[in-house]
């Protein structure tokens, strides 16, 4: 039936062929032109799957831009110069720097009048304190306590220095505002760096360096952007003194080394490859009609480019770079119809002898990507309608096309060695060879046992030595190593936020803790709260405690010759009206911290807050977060791990429906179930291969190497199909040389990213080389060896 | 300048006080993070800075407290800007306040709080004056913006000195 459908359709193209050749030539250059005009996308959330929480994280942490800062650490590399010519160098560059690149520069905290805050914030003091405060502080109003708080004035005096402690010793002769001052600073600090502050500038504890934050327009994603802007930034520092040196650390600087690293590895790969191929196809077939092989693949990924950019809405650049290795393998299908066609003596229809099995394998593995549809990432189903239309067309053109532009005399008669006597030979042994792959399966299993799965987003990272250099240098001056995570809570307005982030604070510190949880509402009230403390203050003082506390305080004043007047400012300020409490935001410590714990949306506000990203704190935030639907959490441990879970569980899923469709589509087109287990050994020999192998080197798998195993699948498939195919029929169609040359071809494609400096491009490499080399060996030696022992007399 | 020892006597005219308080002491300072300050007298008060550490022990307490600058930012400001006024790393300051030449004869200069130093809403002017060799720093007036007066004037100035090490201990030299 196929054989007679398939020989209708080739006779009739035959007679059309220079039509379809034309034609061919014609749309393969529109989409070579066309390609100017397709937009592709960078964004990377079409890779994410369809899970709510990490699609909200991810895109929280694009939109914050937490990542878009870049820091200059400069250092005194002169042992004769001190912190003050650091100082001159720090000014000197924040007076360079400047726009488009540039959009403002932070060295510090200058300009700040600390003591006139701190005076502000005593005036908000009786709005900020609660119940328990005033009861804390209704305790310190004995005899004794207040002899205790005027010697520590006193002592404040002799101190040097104490001309800006003075006018906060008269506003707060008790230390009142000590708790909300102590609570300020420590949520400030929390979670940031080891920074001293000299002449307003920050300064590392050991001072020889200093610390500069440049804010930028340009995001961390922006590769050719982010060129321009630390080229820039080392041009300023060439301006600098001989005795400053700099480092810069900045995402800027990964997406820069990532994109060098890329482009180098991409370079060595096509040239090694490139070089390869043509001397392989060259010298072997000694013909240089060989050359049109592998722009069968490359013409269909030219068209499938275009045709998938006018069906898909984004397009992105990771489909095309994935789909274009997947579209790689198709350059199969021409070796084993241009092999049919010169064991053929040349004969175009000669193809009909192959185009059986190759249909068959071709359909094997579509049947593998489509499997990608059923997945709940957006971008699977992009690569696998990218792969399915090159794919496609690249196995019509081989089966169409080809043969006409292969076909002819053979200019040269030479016999293309084959090594099938030598592989006969071998299946004299065949028990041996299948003992053999017993115990090597035996042994992938084992080892498989240890495999693991890695998800952490940094191992995408391929970032050159520099860079990480960088940074942990940066991180041994400076501190602040990990980044935190952070509990989002959303609301319509700042308040509703807040209200919420109330409730969920209390949860929080109940489980880990006030030290660990870097929240807003330790120290920022509710309005209401505010109002309610204020009024309370009042009723505090107004019950005789005023009184009471001048008495005490005329009482132990002769002792340190305090003056009537002292604590003046404490006393007239004590019912003043504190309309301004409300406004808490005018005080620049709080405006502060509101910049850094409170983000403005367009439908509302989000309060943050930070803890240390680990597990022990992660799990049960997780949990409180699912009691309150307006929170969520960003955490690079939970992120990893949602990542794992979703990426394991949906590559379960997409590999069972491959596992299904795979047999069956098999046993259809072959009809034999001994056929189709013997057909399958090649399939199964490279999945554990990988299986066993990436353990044993010291690796892990991840979403990368599951997708290149699932390819392994693909081509295993074929070389099984095909040697079965050809050995049940007895054919004479240089399958065996075919196969080969289609692992040869692949291994070379795939060897050569294992001299890749990238992480992901080795990792490829790892699973492909492994899962075809494995694959290839055990369609050679044990599909005959298995088909001789089991099936032998099954001849047509 | 590597070290500095000196004597001092600070004349305090404070609101908050009935009278004037004169301190007497000794204050020590070496580079880059060492400072001392040591009161004889009315009351026998010391206090060591080592890097962020601040230990301070008085003769009522008798007892040494340990607080931290970077948990104190106010004080660590009040450190940094007498430290900054005795070491006369001015150059520094000048992003701070505005200087002005009050005499030459010995030398005095006059600073001026801009609107960007830290100590704009207490500080009115503080004016440093040399000693005629213009080697060491003599007096340093401190003048508030309401109305307080600090009067600190160094005797005995000792520039790279050797500091014994036992100096650094702060219930050493008030005791």
């Amino acid at each position: 039936m196929f054989d007679r459908c398939f020989s209708a359709l080739f006779d009739s193209c035959s007679q059309w062929k220079r039509l379809l050749l034309g034609m061919a030539t014609i749309v393969t250059a529109a989409a070579a032109i066309g390609l100017g005009s397709i937009s592709l996308e960078k964004n990377l959330g079409l890779m994410l799957p369809g899970d709510d929480q990490i699609r909200r994280a991810m895109q929280f942490l694009q939109e914050s831009h937490f990542s878009d800062d870049v820091i200059i650490s400069l250092e005194v590399s002169s042992s004769d110069r001190s912190s003050d010519d650091l100082i001159q160098a720090a000014r000197q560059l924040e007076g360079i720097l400047g726009p488009p690149l540039v959009s403002g520069v932070v060295s510090g905290v200058s300009g700040t009048d600390m003591v006139g805050e701190i005076l502000s914030l005593l005036e908000h003091v009786p709005a900020l304190l609660d119940e328990s405060a005033l009861s804390r502080l209704d305790s310190r109003l004995d005899s004794d306590a207040v002899n205790r708080s005027l010697r520590r004035n006193y002592r404040l005096l002799v101190t040097p220095g104490s001309a800006l402690m003075t006018p906060v010793v008269r506003s707060d002769p008790l230390g009142i505002s000590a708790e909300v001052l102590g609570s300020l600073q420590a949520l400030s600090s929390s979670l940031g760096y080891d920074i001293e502050l000299e002449n307003g500038y920050f300064i590392s504890r050991d001072h020889a360096h200093a610390m500069l934050v440049v804010q930028t327009p340009i995001a961390v994603t922006d590769a050719s952007k982010s060129r321009e802007l630390i080229a820039y930034l080392r041009d300023a520092l060439e301006k600098l003194p001989g005795f400053v040196s700099a480092d810069i650390v900045a995402g800027h600087l990964h997406t820069i080394s990532n994109e060098d690293v890329i482009k180098r590895d991409i370079w060595l790969a096509l040239s090694i490859a490139g070089a390869a191929f043509l001397l392989l196809f060259l010298l072997l077939f000694r013909d240089p009609r060989a050359a049109l092989l592998p722009l069968l693949p490359a013409a269909s990924v030219l068209v499938a480019i275009n045709l998938s950019a006018m069906v898909l809405t984004h397009f992105s650049y990771f489909i095309v770079g994935m789909g274009g290795v997947v579209a790689g393998i198709s350059v199969d299908y021409g070796i084993h119809v241009y092999m049919a066609v010169r064991s053929g003596g040349g004969r175009a229809d000669a193809v009909k002898r192959v185009a059986k099995p190759v249909v068959i394998g071709a359909l094997t593995t579509l049947s593998v990507f489509a499997a990608f549809f059923f997945s709940s990432v957006r971008g699977y189903h992009q690569l696998a309608l990218f792969s399915i239309a090159s794919i496609v067309l690249c196995l019509a053109c081989a089966l169409l096309l080809l043969p006409h532009l292969v076909s002819g005399p053979q200019r040269r008669r030479s016999r293309t060695p084959t090594g099938e006597a030598g592989l006969r030979r071998l299946e004299k042994h065949r028990l041996a060879v299948i003992v053999c792959w017993v115990l090597a399966m035996i042994a992938a299993v084992v080892s498989s046992t240890q495999l693991s799965f890695e998800n952490d987003i940094r191992q995408f990272d391929g970032s050159e030595q520099y860079v990480l250099d960088a940074e942990q240098k940066f991180h041994r001056v400076w501190g602040a190593g990990d980044q935190p995570a952070i509990l989002v809570v959303s609301g319509g307005s700042f308040e509703e936020a807040l209200r919420r982030n109330r409730l969920v604070y209390r949860d929080a510190v109940a489980v880990m803790g006030e030290e660990r949880f870097a929240s807003l509402s330790s120290v920022w009230p509710l309005r209401g709260e505010m109002a309610e403390n204020t009024v309370r203050w009042r009723e505090f003082w107004k019950q005789g405690r005023e009184s009471q506390l001048k008495r005490l305080i005329r009482q132990h004043s002769a002792t340190y010759k305090f003056s009537d007047e002292a604590f003046s400012p404490f006393f007239e300020g004590l019912y003043a009206d504190r309309g301004r409490a409300a406004s808490l935001e005018g005080l620049e410590v709080f405006a502060r911290l509101k910049e850094r714990f409170v983000q403005q949306r367009a439908n509302g506000y989000q309060v943050l807050s930070f803890f240390p990203d680990e597990d022990r704190f992660v799990s049960p935030l997780l949990a409180i977060g699912e009691r309150y639907p307006e929170t969520f959490l960003v955490s690079r441990q939970a992120l990893s791990r949602d990542l794992s879970r979703s990426v394991s569980s949906e590559i379960v899923y997409l590999s069972g429906i491959a596992g299904l469709l795979i047999p069956i589509l098999a046993f259809l087109l072959l009809r034999d179930i001994r056929l189709t287990a013997v057909a399958l050994v090649p399939v199964i020999t490279g999945v554990m291969a990988i299986l066993g192998t990436v353990p044993v080197l010291g690796l892990s798998m991840n979403a990368p190497s599951v997708i290149s195993a699932m390819v392994v699948v693909g081509l295993c498939i074929d070389y099984g199909i095909f040697m079965v195919h050809a050995r049940h029929y007895r054919l004479e169609a240089g399958t065996q040389m075919a196969v080969t040359l289609s692992a040869v071809t692949t291994l070379i494609g795939t060897g050569v990213l294992l001299f890749a400096r990238h992480p992901i491009f080795f990792s490829i490499g790892v699973t492909m080389v492994t899962g075809v080399l494995a694959g290839y060996i055990a369609s050679m030696l044990v599909v005959p060896s298995l088909y001789r022992q089991f099936l032998e007399g099954g001849v047509k | 300048m590597q070290t500095l020892k000196a004597d001092f006597v600070q004349e305090k005219r404070l609101a908050v006080l009935e009278e004037p308080l004169v301190l007497k002491g000794s204050i020590l300072m070496q580079k880059p993070d060492r400072f001392s300050w040591m009161v004889r007298e009315p009351i026998r008060y010391s206090m060591v800075i080592h890097g962020e550490l601040v230990e301070q022990w008085d003769e009522d307490t008798q007892r040494v407290e340990r607080i931290s600058l970077s948990e104190n930012p106010v004080f660590r400001v009040a450190i940094q800007q007498m430290r900054d006024w005795l070491s006369g790393a001015y150059e520094s300051m000048l992003g701070e306040y505005e200087v002005s030449v009050l005499d030459e004869e010995p030398t005095s200069l006059k600073f001026t709080p801009r609107d960007a130093a830290l100590a704009k809403g207490v500080i009115e002017s503080v004016t440093v004056v040399f000693d005629r060799d213009e080697r060491y720093l003599r007096q340093i007036h401190i003048l508030e913006k309401r109305g307080d007066s600090t009067l600190l004037t160094l005797v005995n100035t000792r520039l790279n000195a050797p500091i014994d090490p036992s100096a650094w201990k702060v219930t050493q030299s008030v005791r």
